[in-house]
This record gives structure tokens, C-alpha cells and sequence, in this order.
């Protein structure tokens, strides 16, 4: 399998394939990243600038810094504060919030995916559940370490990296998140499903 | 819930919101993008790589035009030329060796200064002293109107100072009464300095100079002549008994020195050195000068 960095030298020469295969590979975590962790109020338009930017600043992509997944995030993160600046908006809004406005595109989706009559009740209801305990977190910092572990399988490391704070800060967050979480799911009757 | 169920809940969650986001591909903008990608090429004029080399290229310029530019020119003081005797046919027929003794012909040199005297006087009167070893140090000039040779005994400090023109020639004749190393300079109003001897350019002979033989200094047929219209030059003849090679090393700096600070300051190390020989003993070394005037 062709690594990351090695589409990225594809890229560099415009191959159009590289690109298409990184979108496959990255942008679904990207979206999520941004619709969950940025709360980016449209999510979609931000993974195109974000390939946008990758093109742009192929050249300066060194894989001996950071990998490529790393440096995707990065660019991501990035692009979401330039969006926020941009909009002045100055503090991020919260997830419950965000889910709960209308109109929002990724409340729209969310609500559609959750009114997907594929899905047992029990477990829409269980996905709206954590939801809601993630949307309850307090510390931005700690919402965000905890989506990323889990949603986007990331560990300590790459996590670090993204958000460039130490491993050690990042592990802290994640096990108290996931704390607090837990301790709202309970709160909500929620001890198995 | 233990940590396990907990974490089993937090995956399903996860796995629902990759799901349910939407699947996205390149939009036109993005192909159009890396299509301008491929066409822009590596190095736009405002790249960083172009601007370093340019700066560079600049810099190499500068550092070129500094060390390629031409040295002021300078006319050296000191020209050589052949004496207006030896232009009719006499500098042929004149020491073109170098320890030939001179001998002038009363019919063509002409003196001024000193009584006309027959070459068969001139020899009898250098073979006497070669055999009493005699001692010489004449500065020997001659101007075109008269062509005939003027000459001043350097060893007998001139009271009057001569005046040379461009279109006067001089020189110097030595005899020594032991072997010594003599060092020649001169030092003009604008603070140059030449060594007219030892010099390989005037003259080919080389220290030690001996005893009992003639040197004319340049060598003939060619005399010294000043190539700057107006000031005064000071000449400076030592005759020391052993080598000095400071002396040589100080003219070397002078020669390959560029700038007028540089030769400034040689000269004024070689001045100093003139003044210490002025304090060393005569048995040592001894030191003559002369000074004339260019009109």
C-alpha cells in the first residue's frame, strides 16, 4: 500500500489520483474532526479548503517532522481558527449548542442520522446519550482530546502533536473526559446496552 | 459502568459518527488547484530559492567589483631611460657589464663639474685605486642641452640642493673599500618609496657588493629619471656590513600593498629604520643622502 507521504510526492507533481486517494483515506476523519472537535458549523466546505491548502503547501510538507496525518490535522486546525477569525467568532460554541441550532448543516445531518430508521431506537438513543455527556464538557481542551481518541483512533501521541501540547497533558484530558462522561451516562441510566 | 463497557459504548459511538458522515471527493476547485500546481513552475520569481540566489549573485557582483577594480594608476617617480651620450652610440660602448669600470671619453662626456680629464688619465687614476682601494658614492646626473655628466660625492653632505627635471637623467656610480650590502631608496613628496637598489629592474647585480670593483646603478646604458614635474625627492644610500632582510621584506609588503594607509605606514616603518642606521656605529653601517629638487 502506497504510504501517506508517498501520495504526498505524487501530489507535489499534480497527480490527480493521489489526491482522490488521500480524500478517501482522510476526508471522513477530517469532516468529523472538524464537525466534532472544531465545531465547524460547515464542515464540508472546510475538508475542500483544507486539500486546497495541501496542494498549495505540498512543497513544504517534510515527512521527518511530522507525519502526514499529523500534518493534515494540523492544517486543519488551523484552517478552522482562520474560519473562526474570520467570523469573529472568538469562543467556540458548544456541542450541545451546535446541535441544537437549525440550520446548522452538521446538526442537520446529525439529527438525520439519528432519525435513521435502520438504527434500533436503543442505540440512537444511546448515541444521543454521549452526545449530549460530550456536549456537557466544561473544558474545551478536554472535549476535544477525548473526540479525537476515540472518534478518530488516535493516541496520545498524534493527539500531542495536532494540538501541540505534551503527551502527558493529553493523556489527562482523555482520562478525565472520559470520566465525566461516564459519570453523566450513569446519571442518565445508561449502565449497559 | 466499568471502563470496559465504557469504552465499548465511546467505540460504537465513534464507529455511528464515521459513518454517518458524508463520503466527499475532490470538487473541481480542488483538481483545478493542483492542475495550477503542475503548471507553476518550481521557482516563481518571488520564490524564496530565487530571491536567496539573487541575493548572492549580488553579493557575488559587489565582492568582484571591489577586487577587480583597477588600482589607482600610478607614475611611478622613477623612470629609466638610456643617457643622451649612449643614445649617439657611447651607452654601447660603455660597461654593459656589470663590474666593467666606466670609462667616459673626454670627446663625448663633457664635464662640467670637474676638470676635463683624458681616459688614459681616468685609467691610470682607477688602476691607482684599485691598488689603494679606493671608495666611491657619486650621484652622477647629466641634462640635455649640455649632455655632459655632473657629479656630486654623496659621502660629503651637500649643502645646495640640485634641481632635475624630467629631461635630466641620473645615476649612481659606487666603488667600495670593503664588501657591504647597500640598499638605494628614494622617497618622494608623495610619500612613494622605491628601492632603486638591489633591484633586478635597475640593476642585476646583487648583494654583498665587493671591493675594488665599479657599480653603476642602473646598469648602462640606461639612467634613472624622475617621471613627476614638480617636488622634492630624498635618496637614501646605505652601505651595511651584513644583510638587511627586514628591509627586503618591508619593500615586498610596500609592493603588494594597494592602498595609500598601507603604504603609508610601511614607509613610515622603513623611515624608522633609516633613523636607527643614522645610530649605529660607521664601522657597521653608514648612510648618505641626498635631496634634489624636481622643476
Amino acid at each position: 500500500m502506497i504510504t501517506d507521504e508517498h501520495l504526498m510526492d505524487l501530489v507535489r507533481n499534480g497527480d490527480k489520483e493521489s489526491i482522490n486517494e488521500l480524500y478517501r483515506r482522510h476526508a471522513k476523519k477530517l469532516y468529523v474532526f472538524l464537525s466534532n472537535v472544531m465545531k465547524v458549523s460547515n464542515p464540508e466546505d472546510l475538508v475542500h479548503d483544507v486539500f486546497i491548502r495541501v496542494i498549495e503547501k505540498a512543497r513544504q510538507f517534510n515527512p521527518q517532522k511530522a507525519s502526514f496525518h499529523t500534518w493534515l490535522f494540523r492544517i486543519a486546525q488551523n484552517q478552522a481558527i482562520n474560519l473562526f477569525r474570520r467570523q469573529k467568532i472568538v469562543k467556540f460554541s458548544s456541542l450541545e449548542q451546535n446541535i441544537g441550532q437549525e440550520g446548522s448543516e452538521s446538526s442537520l445531518h446529525l439529527k438525520d442520522t439519528l432519525e435513521d430508521k435502520s438504527q434500533p431506537a436503543d442505540v440512537s438513543a444511546l448515541i444521543l446519550a454521549v452526545r449530549e455527556c460530550i456536549g456537557e464538557l466544561r473544558k474545551e481542551a478536554e472535549r476535544q482530546a477525548l473526540v479525537m481518541y476515540y472518534i478518530l483512533g488516535q493516541n496520545y501521541q498524534e493527539i500531542s502533536a495536532v494540538f501541540q501540547k505534551s503527551i502527558s497533558a493529553v493523556r489527562k484530558y482523555v482520562i478525565a473526559a472520559g470520566e465525566r462522561v461516564r459519570q453523566c451516562l450513569e446519571r442518565k441510566g445508561i449502565d449497559s446496552f | 459502568m466499568d471502563k470496559k463497557k465504557f469504552d465499548e459504548l465511546m467505540d460504537k459511538w465513534a464507529s455511528h459518527e464515521m459513518n454517518s458522515a458524508p463520503e466527499i471527493n475532490p470538487t473541481a476547485e480542488v483538481y483545478q488547484r493542483l492542475k495550477d500546481r503542475q503548471k507553476k513552475p518550481r521557482f516563481t520569481v518571488f520564490s524564496w530559492p530565487v530571491r536567496w540566489a539573487a541575493a548572492g549573485i549580488a553579493a557575488a557582483v559587489i565582492i568582484l567589483f571591489i577586487v577587480l577594480q583597477p588600482a589607482e594608476e600610478i607614475v611611478p617617480l622613477v623612470g629609466l631611460r638610456k643617457g643622451f651620450i649612449g643614445e649617439k652610440g657611447e651607452g654601447t660602448e660603455r660597461a654593459q657589464v656589470l663590474n666593467e669600470i666606466e670609462v667616459p671619453r673626454e670627446e663625448e662626456v663633457p664635464r662640467v663639474a670637474q676638470a676635463p680629464r683624458t681616459a688614459a688619465k681616468e685609467m691610470a687614476k682607477r688602476e691607482k685605486k684599485s691598488q689603494v682601494v679606493s671608495e666611491q658614492y657619486v650621484f652622477q646626473y647629466q641634462r640635455p642641452d649640455t649632455q655632459a655628466v655632473e657629479e656630486l660625492d654623496i659621502k660629503v653632505p651637500q649643502d645646495k640642493i640640485i634641481t632635475l627635471s624630467t629631461e635630466d637623467n641620473y645615476r649612481f656610480v659606487l666603488e667600495l673599500a670593503q664588501e657591504a650590502y647597500v640598499y638605494i631608496y628614494l622617497i618622494g613628496d608623495d610619500q612613494s618609496l622605491i628601492r632603486l637598489f638591489p633591484n633586478s629592474e635597475y640593476q642585476p647585480a646583487q648583494n654583498p657588493l665587493q671591493p675594488g670593483k665599479t657599480y653603476i646603478i642602473p646598469a648602462p646604458p640606461n639612467w634613472f629619471f624622475v617621471q613627476e614635474t614638480e617636488g622634492e625627492v630624498k635618496l637614501y644610500v646605505v652601505a651595511s656590513d651584513r644583510p638587511q632582510p627586514d628591509w627586503d621584506e618591508l619593500y615586498a609588503q610596500y609592493e603588494g600593498m594597494d592602498k595609500k594607509k598601507g603604504k603609508r605606514e610601511i614607509l613610515s616603518q622603513q623611515t624608522d629604520a633609516f633613523k636607527s642606521i643614522e645610530k649605529t656605529p660607521e664601522k657597521e653601517a653608514r648612510m648618505f643622502t641626498i635631496r634634489f629638487q624636481i622643476q
